[in-house]
C-alpha cells in the first residue's frame, strides 16, 4: 500500500502544462562552468593510450624485475622505452595542431593556450609519477643509487622531449607527429646501441658525461616548452595558416 | 550592442592582406563578399582574435578582442577545421562546449538541441570521419552556436552545402540575425543577397563598398546593358568595357556589360543585381581572359 | 549540482502552481525564480544546491501573496482537463491529499512528486531532518487513514 501510495503521489500534484517554457529557456543566460570544471573535463579528454602506456610500462618493469632482476641491461631497456612515453605525451600536447583543431580552440572562451597548458600540466604529473614509480622499483634492486639511476633513465627521455618539441616548434606541416615518431625511434635505438656498444657507459667514471648530458637536455627541453607556450600565446604563429 | 573595428591592418612580408579596415557592426546580418585572396579570411580571423593584427583594434561594447570575455560572446566557424579522429558529432560538440565554458548538463542539453537544429540528430553517435562535406559543415555551424553567441562569425559557411541545406541555412541565419551580430563571408552572391541587411564588398584588403543591397548597387544602376552582337563588335566591346557575362549564341554573341551609356545600338539597359556589381569588381580580369579564349 | 533546466523548470512550476493555483502566475514566478537563481554570483560553481532554487521559489510565492493580499488557499481551482482524473485511484488519492493540512501537502509534493531528498526538504522548510521524517510519516499515515475510510465507503 505504501509503495503504491508513493507512486500515486508522484502524479497527484501535476499541474497543467506550462505555456512559455521553450521561449524562456532559449533566451535564458546560463551560468558558466568555472575553471575547475574545465580542468576536470580536460582530464577526461586525455586519450586512453597515455594511461595505458604508462600503466603497461609500470607493470612491465615490475614483471621484468621479478624475472630478470635488476641488471645494467635492464636499465637500458627501460631507458630505451621511456622515450616512447615522451612521444605519446608530446603528441597528446600537440594534438590540436595535428588535427587542425587549433583555430577552433583559439576562438573559445578557454582557448588553445589554456588547453595546452592544462595538457602539459596533467601529462607532466602523470609522467613524473610513472618515472618516480619505476625509479623506486629499480633503485631498491640495483646498487646505482637513486640519483644516478634517475639520470640514466631520464636523459634519453629528455633528449627525445627536446627533439620532438624542436620539430613541433619549427614544423608547419600537419604530419609533425610522424617526424616526432622517427625522432623517438632514433633516440631509442641510439640509446640501446650506445648502452650495448659501450659496456661501461653506466659506470661511475662516466658520471661527468651523464651529468652534462642530463642538464643540457633538461635545459633545452625547458626552452622548447617555453617556446611552445609562447607560440600559443602570441597567436602570431597562426599566420602560417594564411597563404 | 556594437562591434567596432578600428583601422585594422595585417601585413605579411610583401603583402597587405587587410588594409586599415574600419567598421561598426550592430545587430543584423552582414555579408562579406569578395574574391578569393581579397582578405576576407584574414579580416575574420582578426575579428575572432585568432590572428594578431599588425595594427588597429577590435572591440565589442568596449571589450577587447584579446579578452576572455570577448571570446565568451563569440561563435566562430573557420573556413577549414578538423576534429580529433575518435570524435563523434556528439563528442565534438561536448568537447567544444567544455572549452566554451558550458556546464556539463547544459552542454548535453545544448548539444542535442543543436544537432536537431542542423539535422544531425540521427548521426549524433557516428564518427565525424564518416560524414559528408555538407554534414561536417553543418556540424561546424552547430559548434559556433553552442554558447549562444552575441557575435557570430562564419567564414564561407555554405561551402559544401547542397541547395536544400543552403535554403535551411539562410532561414536559420535570418532568424539568428535578429538579436545578434552575424558576419558571414562568401564568394557566392546568392548566399547573402536576401538575408544580409548590410553587404560589405572587399577587395585587395579594403572594404570598397558597404551598405544595404539597394544602396550598394547604385553605382552601376542604369549602367548594366545586354546586347546580342556579331563577332567583331563583341571583340571590340570585350576589349573596351567591363564584361559581366558572355554567351555564344549561333553566329552571334550575347554580352552583359557595364557602361556609362549604351555601348552600341543593339544594347538595352537592364536592372542591376548584386551579382553584376560583384562580377564588375571581382571577375573583370578572369572573365576577360576566359571569354577571349572562348571566342578564338 | 548538475541542473537540467528542462526538468527543473517543470518541477519548480509544479511547486509554484501548487502554491498559487494559477497557471499564469505560477509560470511568472517560475521564470523569476530561475532569473534570480542565475543572477547569483556563486550560482553553480560552489554547488549552489537545488534547495536554494526552491527557497527562492517559496519566497517569491510568499511575496506574491503578501502583495496581492489574498488568502493562501482561497481560490481552489479545479483543473479542467486533468488527465489524473482518468484514474480512479489517483482521483481518490488526490481527494485524500486535499484533506491534509497545506504544509503536509507541500511536504508530499517535494518528497514524492519532485523527488527531493530529506536533507533538501529540511533546508527548504527550514526545519530539522528529523522533523521532515516525522511530518512525512504523519502525512502518509493520515493519507492512509483517509483512503481506508473511503474504501469502506465505496464498498
Amino acid at each position: 500500500m505504501k509503495y503504491k501510495l508513493k507512486k500515486e503521489l508522484k502524479t497527484v500534484f501535476d499541474a497543467p502544462a506550462p505555456a512559455r517554457k521553450e521561449e524562456f529557456i532559449n533566451l535564458l543566460e546560463y551560468p558558466k562552468a568555472n575553471r575547475l570544471d574545465f580542468f576536470i573535463s580536460q582530464i577526461g579528454y586525455i586519450r586512453k593510450r597515455v594511461w595505458i602506456l604508462s600503466l603497461l610500462l609500470f607493470i612491465g618493469t615490475l614483471i621484468g624485475l621479478y624475472f630478470s632482476g635488476a641488471s645494467y641491461s635492464f636499465v637500458w631497456v627501460v631507458s630505451s622505452v621511456l622515450p616512447f612515453v615522451s612521444l605519446v605525451t608530446i603528441s597528446e600536447i600537440a594534438r590540436s595542431i595535428t588535427y587542425n583543431m587549433d583555430e577552433l580552440e583559439m576562438s573559445c572562451k578557454y582557448n588553445l593556450l589554456e588547453v595546452s597548458l592544462i595538457r602539459i600540466g596533467i601529462l607532466g604529473v602523470v609522467n613524473l609519477a610513472v618515472f618516480i614509480g619505476i625509479l623506486l622499483l629499480l633503485s631498491g634492486k640495483t646498487d646505482l643509487g637513486f640519483i644516478r639511476l634517475g639520470i640514466y633513465l631520464s636523459t634519453p627521455y629528455l633528449l627525445n622531449c627536446y627533439g620532438s618539441l624542436f620539430v613541433i616548434n619549427r614544423s608547419k606541416s600537419r604530419d609533425t607527429v610522424y617526424i616526432c615518431g622517427s625522432v623517438t625511434a632514433l633516440v631509442s635505438i641510439l640509446n640501446s646501441l650506445i648502452s650495448i656498444r659501450i659496456y661501461d657507459i653506466y659506470l661511475e667514471r662516466n658520471r661527468m658525461f651523464w651529468a652534462i648530458a642530463f642538464i643540457m637536455f633538461a635545459v633545452l627541453s625547458l626552452k622548447e616548452i617555453v617556446k611552445f607556450i609562447k607560440r600559443m600565446e602570441d597567436l602570431k604563429w597562426n599566420s602560417s595558416l594564411t597563404a | 550592442m556594437e562591434l567596432v573595428i578600428d583601422r585594422l591592418s595585417k601585413h605579411y612580408k610583401n603583402k597587405m592582406a587587410v588594409d586599415r579596415v574600419s567598421l561598426t557592426l550592430k545587430e543584423g546580418v552582414y555579408g562579406l563578399l569578395g574574391a578569393n585572396g581579397s582578405g576576407k579570411t584574414t579580416l575574420m580571423r582578426m575579428i575572432c582574435g585568432v590572428l594578431k593584427p599588425t595594427s588597429g583594434e577590435v572591440k565589442f561594447n568596449g571589450i577587447d578582442v584579446s579578452e576572455e570575455k570577448f571570446r565568451d560572446l563569440l561563435g566562430y566557424l573557420p573556413q577549414d577545421f578538423g576534429y580529433y579522429p575518435e570524435f563523434t558529432a556528439y563528442d565534438f560538440l561536448l568537447y567544444l562546449s567544455s572549452l566554451k565554458g558550458l556546464t556539463r548538463q547544459r552542454a548535453k542539453d545544448r548539444t542535442s538541441e543543436l544537432l536537431k537544429l542542423v539535422g544531425l540528430s540521427d548521426v549524433a553517435k557516428k564518427k565525424i570521419k564518416s560524414f559528408s562535406g555538407g554534414m561536417k559543415q553543418r556540424l561546424g555551424i552547430a559548434q559556433a552556436l553552442l554558447n549562444n553567441p552575441k557575435i557570430l562569425v562564419l567564414d564561407e559557411p555554405t561551402a559544401g552545402l547542397d541547395p536544400n541545406e543552403r535554403v535551411r541555412f539562410r532561414n536559420l541565419i535570418s532568424r539568428l540575425g535578429k538579436d545578434r551580430i552575424v558576419l558571414l563571408s562568401t564568394h557566392i552572391v546568392s548566399d547573402v543577397e536576401y538575408i544580409a541587411s548590410t553587404i560589405l564588398l572587399m577587395k585587395n584588403g579594403q572594404i570598397i563598398h558597404k551598405g544595404p543591397l539597394e544602396e550598394i548597387i547604385r553605382p552601376i544602376e542604369g549602367k548594366v546593358f545586354e546586347c546580342l552582337v556579331d563577332c567583331n563588335t563583341a571583340e571590340y566591346l570585350i576589349a573596351n568595357y567591363p564584361i559581366i557575362n558572355v554567351r555564344e549564341e549561333k553566329d552571334k554573341t550575347f554580352l552583359r556589360l557595364v557602361a556609362e551609356k549604351a555601348p552600341c545600338k543593339e544594347a538595352k539597359a537592364v536592372t542591376a543585381v548584386l551579382e553584376d556589381l560583384y562580377l564588375y569588381y571581382f571577375n573583370k580580369e578572369a572573365n576577360k581572359s576566359e571569354q577571349l579564349y572562348g571566342i578564338n | 549540482m548538475s541542473l537540467s533546466i528542462h526538468d527543473q523548470y517543470d518541477k519548480i512550476y509544479k511547486y509554484c502552481y501548487f502554491k498559487v493555483k494559477d497557471k499564469q502566475t505560477a509560470e511568472d514566478l517560475t521564470q523569476e525564480t530561475f532569473l534570480r537563481y542565475f543572477s547569483q554570483k556563486s550560482y553553480i560553481n560552489k554547488g549552489k544546491p537545488l534547495a536554494y532554487l526552491y527557497t527562492i521559489a517559496k519566497n517569491l510565492c510568499i511575496d506574491f501573496y503578501r502583495k496581492s493580499g489574498r488568502d493562501e488557499r482561497l481560490n481552489e481551482e479545479v483543473p479542467a482537463n486533468d488527465e489524473v482524473t482518468a484514474f480512479e485511484t489517483s482521483y481518490a488519492v488526490k481527494q485524500a491529499v486535499s484533506t491534509l493540512p497545506v504544509e503536509l501537502q507541500e511536504m508530499l509534493l517535494l518528497r514524492y512528486a519532485n523527488e527531493l531528498s530529506i536533507n533538501e526538504i529540511a533546508q527548504i522548510m527550514n526545519i530539522s531532518r528529523f522533523s521532515v521524517y516525522r511530518r512525512l510519516n504523519k502525512a502518509l499515515d493520515l493519507l492512509k487513514g483517509v483512503l481506508r475510510k473511503e474504501d469502506f465507503n465505496e464498498i
